[in-house]
């Protein structure tokens, strides 16, 4: 989506956008599922006595944490800047709110890789049987799972719009309505990502018993995630806002259970049911699968956004509305780049329509609706009104040329719906107008 | 929420600070260190010196998980304490940094070739090299670190012109000039816990090689403390005695028992050093005692700091903005 007060992305800004939250979605998904997966491999090793667990058990761990110091961070500090620089408003807002769960996280995020440290240096001291190893184990993930709470929360506030307009304390906003089915969603996905990795893994082993052993595991951990991310996924679509609901996102919304779905076909039909023989073709398939999931589910939050309040302020795309002039004002919002010419008055129109008014009135903009004006000058006093404070609707922020702009690109969206304009009224016609309206009681 | 943190939110800020600039320092320091191992073990022929120089770079690749937790600790408590003007200096400084997490992966990325796979067979006459771009490479993140900082002091500075702005004020030389001594004694210190590990049963090191780089990390951190106290002599001298007396009076007796446990502090720290070179004392310890007086010391400068700011003596003029330093421009 783009922003208010910025022309819109291009291409290279939409690609580094995607690539930076793939890559942290796949890190993240190798932190959360490969730091559950370590523990089932230690645990499938103490039952069967087999030491091949144990070595996959600090494969795993040596990934969590490769995934966690050169995936998550890089790709979540670069993302994290990137937000700040370009919604500064809206991250200073939601930073505000979510300052204590953030720092809750940023610390067990810490704690858990400290932990996974301890953890993987157990073993290369050869202290598998110390109690303290498994804690440790246990612990590192815990402290990972925990990490991920705040970052769902935030995710899901930010896109999930006009449901709390009267929520203002932290944990009523930390446990919003889509907080669970998002995060709930994402576990799965990760849990189906790390599966279908793992299944690479399996797949490349030469031992056909080992083979099948681990893709037996792997098949049964997808259909368990998978069993648990289609309601998963199916609860999120039902709490969709009603503006993303009919459009791409349910669409996105369908696909991604449909993914989730095969995923878990796959791991059992194959995995499960038939772990012997050639695994690669479906492993590969797996793996492409879960990634076309990861990005439909980033898809998603980035389509659903719309507008929101938070303690009483309506915002669009990271821009408090009141503050949308002081802003533009300065300096730090333009239109284009400071060197060339102001934008012709058609795309200031567009503009001023995006930043202030698609926020409630969006269908207007795709021709599915129209404003109700009836004559030509009637846009434009309606504006000036909302400069001062309308009953119903938010304030009208915006210099002159602004509201000119505006309300002839009303006007035209107007024409464009099949309706037509009177012509403006006289100035005298007005007044006498204005005189009956006094007369009548 | 503002109001929740408020109250102890500029101490964890101080806190966040000084750990920050502990870890910030021995990362942008140690490569260098282990640069100047490599090329020695290398010219004199000393395999010691070589796995030493490993061994700091793994040490220094250590430091950058707890850089990255405090730094981003740091950004949004700063981010809640003074939003205006940190949102103001991060959308200006957008551009330097966007190309700070690149950096640090370059950096991570050749710290890691070094430490863990030593030099390429072919050229060990090049070991030195990948740690040294490392070094380089993390200069100016710190440099940039510190422009945004000095813009979130003073966000009218950025009214000028672009992000290179930054460039051109002394008060960003004289930083960071402050920090890259700093940063060499908190590495030299680094140094000397990590030598102090040797001590330990399960290191593989011997005793003799762990003391020889105590010994080593003491006259690196004696050394540019000692250059750095001189620096900050000078900066004081040159501000005249009218400063300090307006800033004791400005701070009132925290600020006084601040300056007084800095220097007692410093005292120690100096012992220590010193203690170290002379072979006396814990070896084992004298790392981690150093590293525990220069992060005392960090706090107290922090503190000091935020005592003076809370008594608004920077905002009557007599202080040190970056305006300041340019001359006194308006």
């Amino acid at each position: 989506m783009s922003l208010p007060f910025q022309e819109p992305l291009s291409l290279v800004d939409h690609l580094l956008a995607a690539g930076l939250a793939l890559s942290f979605a796949a890190a993240a998904a190798c932190v959360i599922g490969g730091s559950l997966f370590m523990l089932a491999a230690e645990s499938y090793g103490r039952e069967s006595m087999d030491p091949r667990w144990d070595a996959l058990a600090r494969r795993c761990a040596g990934l969590v944490r490769a995934a966690a110091a050169w995936g998550v961070c890089p790709a979540g500090g670069a993302l994290w800047l990137l937000a700040m620089a370009r919604q500064p408003r809206m991250m200073e807002q939601l930073h505000a709110i979510f300052i204590v769960p953030a720092l809750l996280g940023l610390s067990a995020f810490f704690l858990g890789f400290c932990f996974l440290r301890l953890y993987g240096d157990s073993w290369a001291a050869g202290r598998r049987e110390d109690p303290s190893h498994f804690t440790c184990g246990v612990l590192a993930a815990s402290c990972f799972w925990l990490a991920a709470l705040p970052l769902a929360s935030i995710r899901a506030f930010a896109s999930r719009p006009g449901a709390w307009a009267a929520q203002s304390g932290l944990w009523s906003t930390f446990w919003n309505p889509t907080f669970l089915p998002t995060f709930a969603a994402w576990a799965a996905a990760s849990l189906l990502a790390f599966g279908a990795l793992g299944w690479i893994y399996a797949a490349a082993r030469r031992d056909g018993a080992w083979r099948a052993a681990l893709t037996h595991r792997l098949g049964g951990w997808m259909a368990a995630a998978s069993a648990l991310g289609v309601p998963a996924l199916l609860w999120w679509g039902a709490r969709l806002p009603e503006e993303a609901a009919g459009g791409l996102s349910l669409r996105l919304m369908s696909a991604a259970v449909a993914l989730a779905a095969a995923l878990g076909a796959l791991g059992y039909f194959r995995g499960v049911r038939r772990p012997e023989g050639e695994q690669r073709p479906f492993a590969f398939a797996a793996c492409a699968l879960a990634v076309l999931l990861m990005a439909a589910l980033g898809w998603i939050l980035e389509e659903a956004r719309g507008s929101f309040w938070i303690h009483g302020h309506m915002y669009r795309n990271g821009v408090v509305i009141r503050e949308a002039e002081a802003i533009s004002r300065s300096g730090l919002w333009r239109f284009e780049n400071p060197g060339r010419p102001a934008p012709e008055e058609e795309r200031l129109g567009a503009f001023v329509f995006r930043a202030q008014c698609a926020a409630c009135h969006g269908d207007w903009a795709d021709a599915s609706g129209a404003p109700g004006f009836r004559a030509r000058g009637e846009a434009l006093r309606f504006l000036e009104e909302m400069r001062s404070g309308h009953p119903w609707y938010p304030l009208f922020a915006g210099a002159p040329e602004e509201r000119y702009a505006l309300a002839s690109r009303l006007e035209t969206m107007i024409e464009k719906a099949g309706g037509t304009l009177a012509p403006a009224p006289s100035p005298g016609a007005r007044e006498t107008e204005k005189a009956k309206e006094k007369k009548s009681p | 929420m503002n109001a929740l943190i408020a109250p102890s939110g500029a101490w964890l800020l101080v806190a966040c600070g000084a750990a920050l600039w502990a870890c910030a320092g021995a990362a942008a320091s140690l490569p260098w260190f282990a640069a100047r191992l490599a090329f020695r073990g290398r010219r004199k022929n000393w395999p010691e010196d070589a796995e030493a120089a490993r061994r700091v770079s793994r040490l220094c690749l250590a430091c950058f998980m707890p850089l990255l937790f405090f730094w981003a600790a740091l950004l949004l408590l700063a981010s809640v304490l003074h939003p205006p003007a940190f949102f103001n200096a991060l959308v200006g400084m957008r551009a330097p940094a966007g190309a700070l997490p690149l950096l640090l992966l370059g950096a991570a990325a050749l710290l890691f070739a070094h430490g863990h796979r030593g030099a390429p067979r072919a050229r060990p006459g090049l070991a030195h090299l990948p740690p040294a771009a490392a070094g380089a490479a993390l200069l100016p993140c710190a440099g940039i670190g510190w422009a945004v900082a000095l813009f979130n002091a003073d966000p009218t500075l950025l009214e000028g012109g672009g992000a290179a702005l930054f460039l051109g004020l002394p008060a960003f030389w004289w930083g960071m000039v402050h920090f890259s001594l700093s940063a060499l004694s908190v590495g030299g210190a680094a140094l000397m816990a990590l030598g102090g590990w040797a001590f330990r049963w399960e290191s593989r090191t011997t005793p003799a090689r762990g003391a020889r780089l105590v010994r080593l990390g003491a006259a690196f951190a004696l050394c540019f403390f000692l250059a750095q106290a001189g620096a900050a002599g000078g900066w004081l001298l040159l501000r005249g005695a009218g400063f300090v007396e307006e800033a004791l009076a400005a701070g009132g007796r925290p600020l006084l028992a601040l300056c007084v446990l800095g220097l007692l502090c410093v005292v120690a720290l100096v012992e220590s050093l010193l203690g170290a070179l002379r072979r006396r004392g814990s070896a084992p310890a004298a790392g981690a005692v150093a590293l525990s007086l220069l992060f005392v010391l960090a706090v107290c400068a922090g503190a000091a700091r935020l005592t003076l700011d809370q008594s608004g003596f920077f905002m009557s003029g007599a202080a040190a903005s970056p305006r300041h330093h340019q001359g006194g421009a308006p």
